[in-house]
């Protein structure tokens, strides 16, 4: 976890393209939110390693809207029922439930519908704002944050200095 | 293009994919096997235990060894074991979670087995029995208690029962006791012979002219009606006292004639739970074969109970879409409607052969599926025996029909020839113990539940019939008789009707073996009777007799009071009628008066 996110500190100050780590942070928003045993789960993950997207935002985003998921699933719940027996939809609904494919996908779950929903809808947003703090992060804060006095402090310790020296090791090797 | 595709995690995804599918391959035959254990086991309310299970891919399918189910009223036994079970799974169908089952082959099922270990899996105690366990325990309670075959000591029995005539008796008399004390003392309150004697002497005085007490003030006129008012008054209250004395003479003489027949109906109450009687002959067929139709009836539900669950799922709506199994954070499954609707879960046809200590009986059931209204087919089994090693043949055929979900009926056929009984215990009480030795039988048994209504009747012909009865030493001459006649018994027929619900059914059983025994026996039992019955009236009256004769003596000693009434009553009417205050003309002609 601690390499995580260091990585993520390395890559933030990095010249990494910010869409990297937007895209990276919003596909675990969608793996974090959803049930994860649900067939568009594998379909994101096809995508995040196919795609130059960055995997330590990923996978820490993940852990992060895993935990989200917990305190907000009721509001999935909720959200799913809603949708799923809204009578204009039912057309729909019946003919995607003949169909296999999206049997496998279990949208007829109430948490599975919802969260996924909930986590599209929120996709671009996200995205969007997520592009516009890292770069305003990289513009405006971080000399900021690297004058800080426990910025400096941990830069200075030998776990930092033994760390990078990994690191080193590493991407040399 | 390059700059955003990372051909090296599509490696990557793919050796995941890889791994996932190999801890799969080695590990899902465990998994598996722990699923069927732990939603049987939960299912069942008992150990479910399974030894192997092998998953296999293509074609999909599954088979399972070793498999016991734990009978849950009897942990230490398996209801049901089955050495292999095998099947195949429709694909594309379980992708949809649909699990369809075209064919099923169960090999070596064996009912009723023993287990090493307890399949327990929570203390029962205390529970109470299913609905159909109570039927039987009541009924059993109050069709087969054990006739009484034995003259018994009516002492003895005089020791045990309680004689509500003696109680009668010795209320009656305390009564009367009571009565007397309260008379004697209302008596000596009334005017006396000597309180009338002094109006005879007043009345002689003013005959004669001589002054009474009120002489020196009052004329003879005014003295006489003095008289006659004062003794007016005393014969009021006598006759007040007679009237209240002849109302409670009344009441005690009836008490007396109720406690006078009080001992007849102790006798009978006695005699009919003590003595013998007819209907004690004809209740021999409950007494042998009720205990074991009782638990072949339990055992039959017993099993329909277990096994309905699926096949008739509760009533469903029909109608938009169903919100179903509410799981606390996992959500709710919205289901819709089927273009082509499938249950899902359905054993097309599972091929069975089971191995019972008579022989071994292969069969099929087809159609078995929670859904039968989806279907649109009942569930049918069908099971047959031929040459078996003690039936000469069997054939059990039924269906459990509930494409109606408000409408189930189901029924069950079963025919049996030639079954060779062994050593069948049918009385093991004490003094009557009667073992079916050996018999060939012929069994028909037609059971309709409709609704839950139980229609069902057995009948039974036995041949060769070798009927071991062992009487004690000191059975009396009507437990010989009966004895007698059943060991000579060559043939007999049996038939039972089960009516009334599953949890409230009522079983009539009926044999030509009554009418044996009574014409074996009838005769020994009526003599015995009329013997327990004369000692039971002698035993009887020797205890009430005694103490119903104090009481008529007491009730003499109230008619005295009563003659005393009447003759100190006789006595101021005497004197009123000379004072002239009784009827005209005969009064008292005083000197100088009128």
């Amino acid at each position: 976890m601690i390499k995580a996110i260091a990585e993520l500190l390395k890559v933030l100050n990095s010249e990494t393209n910010p869409g990297q780590l937007s895209l990276a942070f919003c596909f675990s928003m969608i793996m974090g939110l959803t049930p994860l045993m649900s067939l568009h789960n594998i379909l994101i993950l096809l995508i995040v390693f196919l795609l130059r997207v960055n995997l330590s935002t990923f996978f820490l985003g993940w852990a992060f809207f895993s935990g989200v998921a917990y305190v907000l699933d009721p509001l999935f719940d909720w959200i799913g029922l809603h949708v799923l027996t809204f009578g204009p939809l039912e057309s729909l609904w019946t003919a995607l439930y003949n169909i296999t494919l999206w049997r496998i996908e279990k949208f007829n779950n109430s948490i599975v519908m919802g969260s996924l929903l909930f986590s599209l809808v929120l996709f671009v947003p996200l995205y969007l704002i997520s592009n516009f703090a890292v770069r305003h992060y990289r513009d405006d804060l971080l000399t900021w944050v690297q004058r800080l006095r426990i910025v400096q402090a941990l830069k200075g310790s030998k776990l930092y200095s033994a760390y990078q020296g990994i690191s080193r090791l590493r991407g040399n090797s | 293009m390059k700059r955003w595709i990372r051909w090296k995690g599509l490696g990557a995804f793919l050796g995941i994919l890889i791994v996932l599918f190999i801890f799969w391959f080695f590990f899902v035959d465990v998994f598996v096997a722990r699923i069927i254990e732990k939603c049987g086991t939960k299912a069942v309310g008992a150990k479910v235990e399974l030894d192997q299970a092998d998953v296999s891919l293509f074609p999909m399918g599954m088979e399972l060894k070793g498999l016991q189910v734990t009978n849950r009223d009897k942990p230490m036994r398996n209801a049901v074991e089955i050495s292999r079970i095998s099947f195949s799974l429709e694909p594309l169908r379980l992708l949809r979670r649909k699990v369809i089952i075209d064919e099923m082959s169960l090999e070596g099922v064996r009912l009723d087995t023993p287990r090493k270990r307890s399949g327990a899996i929570a203390p029962r105690s205390g529970a109470p029995l299913p609905g159909h366990k109570s039927a039987v325990k009541k009924w059993l309670r109050s069709k087969v208690a054990l006739p009484a075959f034995e003259i018994q000591d009516v002492h003895k029995i005089l020791e045990q029962e309680h004689l509500e005539s003696l109680d009668l008796v010795q209320s009656l008399r305390a009564d009367i006791e009571g009565e007397k004390e309260k008379w004697q003392k209302r008596l000596s309150s009334l005017p006396g012979k000597q309180k009338l004697e002094e109006y005879r002497s007043r009345i002689q005085g003013l005959k004669s002219g001589t002054k009474g007490p009120l002489g020196g003030f009052l004329g003879p006129a005014t003295e006489l009606m003095a008289i006659q008012k004062d003794l007016k008054s005393d014969i009021g209250m006598i006759k007040q006292a007679q009237k209240d004395l002849n109302q409670e003479l009344g009441n005690v003489r009836q008490r007396m004639d109720q406690a006078r027949k009080a001992p007849f109906s102790d006798i009978e109450r006695i005699r009919k739970k003590y003595g013998l009687s007819s209907q004690g002959l004809s209740n021999v067929t409950n007494l042998l074969f009720g205990p074991k139709v009782g638990e072949w009836s339990s055992g039959l539900i017993s099993w329909y109970e277990r096994l309905r669950p699926f096949v008739a799922q509760a009533l469903k709506e029909k109608q938009g879409p169903k919100v179903v199994k509410p799981l606390r954070g996992k959500g709710v499954d919205v289901r819709f409607k089927e273009y082509s609707p499938l249950p899902d879960f359905l054993i097309r046809q599972a091929k069975a052969s089971v191995e019972l200590d008579a022989g071994d009986l292969k069969g099929q059931v087809e159609n078995i599926t929670p859904d039968q209204d989806m279907l649109g087919v009942p569930l049918t089994f069908e099971f047959s025996g031929e040459r078996m090693k003690r039936i000469s043949s069997v054939k059990i055929t039924g269906a459990l029909n509930h494409v109606v979900p408000s409408r189930g009926k189901d029924n069950i056929d079963i025919s049996v020839k030639g079954y060779n009984i062994r050593d069948i215990t049918l009385s093991d009480r004490p003094g009557w113990p009667i073992t079916l030795k050996s018999a060939l039988a012929d069994l028909q048994l037609r059971g309709l539940l409709t609704n839950d209504k139980i229609d069902a009747n057995l009948a039974t012909n036995l041949t060769s019939v070798r009927l071991i009865t062992r009487p004690e030493g000191s059975s009396g001459p009507l437990v010989r008789a009966i004895c007698t006649a059943l060991s000579e018994t060559s043939h007999f027929a049996v038939k039972a009707d089960i009516t009334g619900t599953i949890d409230e059914y009522d079983i009539r059983l009926s044999s030509d073996l009554d009418q044996v025994i009574k014409a074996a026996a009838g005769g020994v039992l009526k003599k015995q009777a009329a013997v327990f019955e004369a000692d039971l009236k002698k035993a009887i009256f020797a205890k009430v007799n005694g103490p119903l004769k104090d009481v008529e003596g007491q009730m003499g000693g109230l008619d005295m009071i009563g003659n005393e009434l009447t003759s100190r009553l006789d006595l101021g009417n005497g004197l009123l009628g000379t004072a002239g205050g009784g009827k005209k003309g005969r009064g008292l002609k005083l000197p100088g008066v009128f």
